[in-house]
């Protein structure tokens, strides 16, 4: 039966459509009745608690084949991957460090790229990390799927924070931290000081932040 | 987590900053290019600050008093072991920007330089006197006194150099001084010895960037009403605007995250050879306001918005250094397994340090509890069903710790001793406790304190516990009282 799935808190698209028992997210974030979410989010990994997702009927494909025959099918699974970028105080990206990325207790001993990145292909429902580098004292848990769409003000704060801003404990109102992230971003990035949420703060913050 | 540490002395204040808790970084996976920048934010693990008190007047020479707060600065070091230092100066608002840029660089100079035992930042001091700020003036003589010359005129000058083998001329020359600044350094900075290699910029650039600045008057943490910057302004009240403004003299160390390091050439705040023009670029977009005069007296305890430069605010904010007054206090949710939240319902609280408090909890069943009477609280409270005594821990340690995440485990139910001590008795007990966690929160039980399970417990902690900071006395009005001059006539 098709239903309206409500987003909690660190959900996203592939682990959803895993949920429901979907090979592919597509099949629900290209359904015509998610055209509107679609638009206003436009990231399926980027989704904010309370949006209405609609879960389509399962609609399964009839191969006829012949018996006595060997068929092979092929069915395209969406990868999912989990993309990390180190920078140090100084802003650079942190090149060629040994680092522990942890999902779900699982290790992956990855080095960071060139551009201090990390990448590393993760099961849909994942949902609990960590970062550890032992060199640089990093030991940063991640929560997988909470970032919040950078239109929303939880949003914001969490991806000004990731970038090393403090605007505030997560969850906790201060409206002074915020302001003061803001601006310094602004001043970081040559945008002009203004201390205010404004769309184009908000999208040289997705750009800086990565998404 | 060290210890925390909080310690006012007569010319100065010692502290750990509050814990910045244990929540996760919220990331986004990717399905096309979605990336993740994670860049660790540059925050201070404590603090250290040393008053106007502790120079002489309107001068970067340090008093010998200030041995007390160089003790502190030791304890607070060798807590906090590979914690990278940057130092302050601030200046007040009288005179120009670039006169208390210049003084309040010389005061972070002069501190410095005794922390690293450089004379020649010393004899730089000496040798080019700014106004005021005049070491030939009695440096001298104060050093010879601390350190035991005491005969009159140039004796003292003379026993010191016969002391230590130099020619007694009974003035002190450059080589008479280079050992006069080494002994007095030691004197006043004891066992506190650094190297360029303490410091953020790990002395990287020749001007100290990034290891020691002035910020000039930009961050006072008292600004005058406008009726008293009136008063002030009358030149017979010159010595009173001079005294009220002595708080917003004084030089702040921050100790930083280990590992922390910045690069100088990116570091915004200038030398403390150059001007203030640099700063500007970092002051808050109403800094004019901030930094004016307003209506009513302002200070930074109350009002957090002294303060002219944003990327100062940004480290300082939260440090009890600037805004000394306040002790911290944790909510506490009481949640009981068969009852549910405790509202109003009496508790007895009694601290580590032996200090007992009578508590009612509020109509969502929370109680608060101080973070600085030890390391834990022992709670006693009557429900309808049952007489309950639990230990809980008030001072945490990281969850990625085996004593942080016991200390949470205790608090959240998950360990059957009672009154449990603050580390783990063995580490049978603390597997069995993070194995019963893990059942309760579905996590793959693996008895080990894995990511997941550090974050889930510091997650499922946060949501018992809030922090809270709580003025703890209303600051004694700094602004002397102005006492009209009576013409003299009117004397009788």
């Amino acid at each position: 039966m098709a239903e309206v799935h409500s987003i909690a808190q660190g959900e996203h698209l592939s682990q959803i459509a895993r949920k429901y028992g979907f090979r592919s997210y597509l099949t629900i974030w290209d359904h015509p009745n998610n055209e509107a979410l679609k638009k206003l989010r436009k990231d399926p990994n980027i989704l904010y608690p309370g949006d209405s997702l609609y879960i389509p009927d399962k609609d399964p494909k009839v191969v006829t084949g012949e018996t006595g025959m060997t068929h092979k099918f092929v069915v395209p699974i969406p990868k999912l991957e989990l993309r990390i970028a180190l920078r140090d105080l100084s802003d650079l990206p942190i090149t060629g460090l040994a680092c522990d990325l942890d999902v779900e207790g699982t290790v992956y001993p990855l080095t960071t790229d060139g551009n201090g990145t990390i990448r590393q292909a993760i099961a849909a429902d994942a949902e609990r990390g960590a970062v550890r580098a032992a060199a640089m004292e990093v030991d940063l848990a991640i929560g997988i799927g909470h970032l919040d769409p950078v239109e929303e003000e939880s949003g914001l704060r969490a991806r000004l924070r990731n970038l090393g801003y403090d605007a505030g404990p997560l969850g906790f109102d201060d409206e002074g931290e915020l302001r003061s992230a803001i601006e310094e971003f602004q001043c970081d990035h040559s945008l002009k000081v203004t201390g205010v949420n404004d769309g184009t703060t908000r999208e040289k913050l997705r750009e800086v932040y990565g998404c | 987590m060290a210890a925390d540490i909080h310690v006012a002395t007569d010319g100065g204040v010692a502290a750990t900053h509050p814990d910045r808790g244990d929540g996760s970084w919220p990331v986004a996976p990717a399905t096309k290019a979605e990336l993740n920048t994670l860049r660790p934010n540059l925050f201070p693990v404590a603090c250290w600050r040393m008053d106007d008190i502790r120079f002489d007047f309107d001068s970067s020479f340090i008093r010998p008093e200030a041995a007390e707060e160089f003790g502190e600065l030791g304890g607070l070091v060798r807590a906090h072991p590979k914690a990278p230092m940057a130092l302050f100066g601030h200046a007040d608002p009288t005179g120009a920007e670039e006169y208390n840029k210049t003084l309040s660089g010389r005061r972070a100079t002069a501190v410095y330089g005794l922390l690293i035992r450089n004379t020649e930042l010393w004899e730089s001091l000496y040798q080019n006197a700014f106004y005021g700020d005049n070491w030939a003036t009695k440096s001298v003589a104060t050093m010879l006194e601390t350190l035991g010359y005491t005969q009159q005129g140039s004796q003292a000058t003379k026993d010191f150099q016969k002391a230590n083998g130099l020619e007694q001329t009974g003035s002190a020359g450059p080589q008479t001084r280079k050992k006069l600044f080494q002994q007095y350094m030691d004197a006043l900075g004891g066992m506190l010895k650094l190297t360029p290699a303490d410091f953020l910029a790990r002395g990287a650039d020749a001007h100290g960037k990034g290891d020691y600045q002035g910020c000039g008057e930009a961050n006072a943490i008292l600004r005058f009403s406008k009726a008293q910057d009136l008063e002030f302004q009358k030149p017979e009240n010159k010595a009173a605007r001079n005294a009220s403004n002595a708080p917003n003299r004084r030089v702040v160390a921050f100790l930083f995250r280990p590992g922390s390091k910045v690069d100088p050439g990116k570091w915004p705040c200038p030398s403390v050879q150059a001007g203030p023009a640099a700063c500007h670029k970092r002051f808050w977009s109403d800094s004019a306001k901030r930094m004016g005069v307003q209506a009513e007296q302002r200070k930074y305890e109350d009002s957090r918005d002294t303060f002219g430069c944003r990327f100062y605010d940004r480290i300082a904010g939260a440090s009890p250094c600037e805004a000394p007054l306040a002790r911290g206090k944790l909510r506490w949710l009481l949640d009981d397994s068969f009852s549910g939240f405790l509202c109003g319902i009496k508790v007895k609280a009694t601290y580590e340090s032996g200090a007992a408090e009578q508590l009612i909890s509020d109509g969502s069943g929370y109680i608060e509890l101080w973070r600085d009477l030890g390391d834990y609280a022992d709670l006693e409270f009557e429900t309808e069903w049952r007489k309950q005594s639990l230990r809980v821990f008030v001072v945490l340690g990281g969850v990625a710790t085996a004593k942080g995440a016991w200390r949470r485990l205790v608090n959240l139910g998950f360990v059957p001793i009672p009154q449990p001590d603050g580390v783990p008795p063995n580490d049978d007990a603390l597997k069995s406790a993070v194995a019963e966690f893990q059942g309760a929160h579905g996590i793959p039980p693996t008895c080990d304190l894995d990511a997941a399970t550090q974050a889930a417990l510091g997650d499922a902690h946060e949501a018992t516990v809030a922090r809270k900071d709580v003025p703890v006395k209303p600051l004694s009005d700094p602004i002397a009282p102005l006492v009209p001059t009576l013409p003299k006539d009117e004397v009788s």
